[in-house]
């Protein structure tokens, strides 16, 4: 199993491949955006940091990589696309020429996010393994063939998922799926409209925030409550990489191109320490982990002892 | 503009109601029991028009919906069948080549950057024509479109939105466009409705809990923020919603003459 490593420029790719990462994924600067962009997020992290390159740095990143024989993967995985103009051209053509460009300086897959524009994309005959976003929230054996039928190579499975269903979607030879590692949202990536910032900061006197951790008053036949009701984010798969490994999911994805490079370099060396392991990981995972994820019953990936595990729905 | 009523207990099944809906846009175990057919049963019965509603569906669970949906297209005529899991219409796509079923895209899958309550206050800093290009229903993309048309799609559930309405127009040139009178804002695969009760399946079944309606307001931010209140500004965007099941809806209080079907809630 790879391990998959976020990448915002040489520099942390470089971090990255050190680290043990297999494969990297990155996005572009498309030029027509100042802060949004083809990715699915922002040009720039709430702390401020740039997460995009140009095409130029790309061509080094993909040289470098492939140089280690480090796989990249290029995001065009905005999950938001309709028809619309930008200079007089149709929206569409920029995306393609955006997917284009990647192709040329040889990414060695694309990330597609959006229906319409996998519809596009595999209608190209590109020269490149075409992904399948969590965006589209695969749950089941019948989406896998549906994304085939577009020539789809791989798909990444959705952050609410058990190892069950994992194993058995895996079960199959003619697809790569990809599974989330480290961290996580608390609704389905692709069927919520709670949107985080783009990278505006405060706007007009409104911060969403990340509203899935907000506390909300809620209202229950005129009995009122309060509490953080929608936080169910799972954020460590290390008791389950083994297993995984052993049903051949294709790669971990360790998520967070907008965090601090160096520290999820960090977590990317633990990941590679514990999955590269013979015997118990117990003595592997630093106390500061333990403390921050293996006290807490709702923080295991993929394990059924996670307490918020009996109540997703379809496992029963 | 046609009407369709949402039903939830086959006692509610009236003369007036012509045209029933049935089944959520969360919970496959809600849309499996034993309320929904005997919803459907009754339909039968009475000669009702019929739209399943289904929502996103887990593998073990595939073959399920559809033996369920197989059934009840071959004992109720011209049966809608509204698909929120892409897997799901795949498996069906014989059904629909057959004309066993009438498909109709849900709004799980419709989604766009517009449905966010606040999607107004994103992409400021972006030029007017990079904000056009960009805000509007996803559907309004012809390789969208055409895809539907592949599947035989000629009706979509879409959330409202009376400022993208030209769009809206542009789009029922192809396809028939049905909405409720709430706007969907987010679906978790967990039932936090259940969670919040401490109430696992089937006692949350049992207890109807993915059809009460859960009025929520919000109250502070939890998550990396030194101040955590919030203005009153960003409090009127949660305004009128609530949770059901795994959803959390908005409340839609306008009138949408624009829509060729309203789904109504059954009472």
């Amino acid at each position: 199993m790879n391990i998959l490593a976020p990448a915002s420029s040489f520099e942390s790719v470089r971090i990255m491949i050190e680290a043990g990462a297999d494969e990297i994924y990155i996005g572009a600067d498309e030029g027509i955006y100042n802060v949004y962009s083809f990715t699915g997020r922002g040009k720039i992290s709430p702390a401020n940091k740039h997460v995009l390159c140009d095409f130029g740095e790309i061509k080094t990143i993909v040289e470098y990589a492939h140089e280690k024989n480090v796989q990249v993967n290029f995001l065009g995985n905005t999950p938001f696309f309709h028809d619309g103009k930008w200079h007089e051209k149709e929206f569409e053509k920029q995306y393609l020429e955006y997917i284009e460009k990647s192709v040329q300086v040889g990414v060695d897959s694309v990330v597609i996010g959006d229906i319409g524009l996998l519809n596009a994309v595999s209608k190209q005959n590109y020269n490149v393994a075409l992904h399948a976003s969590l965006y589209f929230k695969t749950l089941n054996r019948s989406q896998v063939e549906f994304l085939k039928s577009f020539g789809v190579k791989r798909v990444t499975l959705p952050y609410h998922i058990t190892m069950n269903e994992i194993c058995e979607l895996c079960s199959r030879d003619d697809m790569e799926f990809e599974v989330v590692g480290y961290l996580g949202c608390s609704f389905f990536n692709g069927a919520c409209s709670f949107l985080h910032a783009y990278g505006e900061g405060v706007l007009e006197g409104f911060a969403p925030g990340v509203s899935c951790k907000n506390v909300y008053e809620i209202s229950d036949e005129g009995v009122y409550s309060e509490g953080k009701i929608f936080d169910c984010e799972a954020a460590c798969s290390l008791c389950s990489l083994k297993k995984l490994d052993e049903n051949k999911v294709t790669a971990l994805k360790i998520v967070g191109r907008d965090r601090d490079h160096r520290g999820t370099a960090e977590v990317i060396k633990l990941y590679k320490q514990v999955l590269d392991s013979q015997g118990s990981i117990k003595e592997i995972i630093p106390d500061w982990w333990k403390r921050l994820y293996c006290k807490n019953l709702t923080s295991c990936k993929y394990l059924d002892s996670n307490e918020n595990y009996k109540y997703l729905i379809g496992v029963i | 503009m046609q009407e369709e009523y949402i039903i939830t207990n086959s006692d509610d099944i009236l003369e007036k109601h012509q045209s029933i809906a049935v089944g959520n846009e969360g919970c496959v175990y809600y849309l499996l029991g034993a309320q929904v057919e005997n919803i459907l049963n009754q339909c039968v019965i009475q000669k009702k028009k019929v739209r399943i509603i289904t929502p996103f569906i887990p593998n073990d669970y595939l073959e399920r919906v559809f033996l369920m949906i197989t059934h009840w297209s071959e004992v109720i005529p011209n049966l809608k069948v509204t698909f929120n899991d892409w897997g799901l219409i795949y498996a069906c796509k014989d059904l629909i080549e057959q004309e066993k079923i009438v498909p109709v895209l849900g709004r799980i899958l419709t989604r766009s950057m517009i449905d966010c309550p606040w999607y107004d206050k994103l992409l400021l800093s972006e030029n007017q024509e990079a904000r056009d290009a960009t805000f509007g229903y996803n559907l309004y993309h012809d390789s969208k479109l055409n895809l539907l048309n592949e599947f035989h799609i000629q009706e979509v559930e879409l959330n409202y939105h009376p400022e993208y309405v030209k769009e809206w127009l542009a789009i029922k040139q192809s396809i028939k466009i049905t909405c409720h009178p709430n706007n969907l804002i987010s679906v978790g695969r967990l039932c936090f409705a259940a969670r919040y009760k401490k109430s696992t399946f089937p006692e949350c079944y049992n207890e109807k809990l993915c059809l009460r309606k859960y009025p929520l307001s919000l109250k502070a931010k939890g998550f990396n923020m030194s101040d955590g209140s919030f203005s009153e500004e960003s409090k009127k965007h949660f305004l009128d919603m609530y949770l059901q099941g795994n959803v959390v809806y908005k409340e839609i209080f306008d009138e949408m003459p624009a829509a060729d079907i309203l789904i109504r809630g059954g009472d």
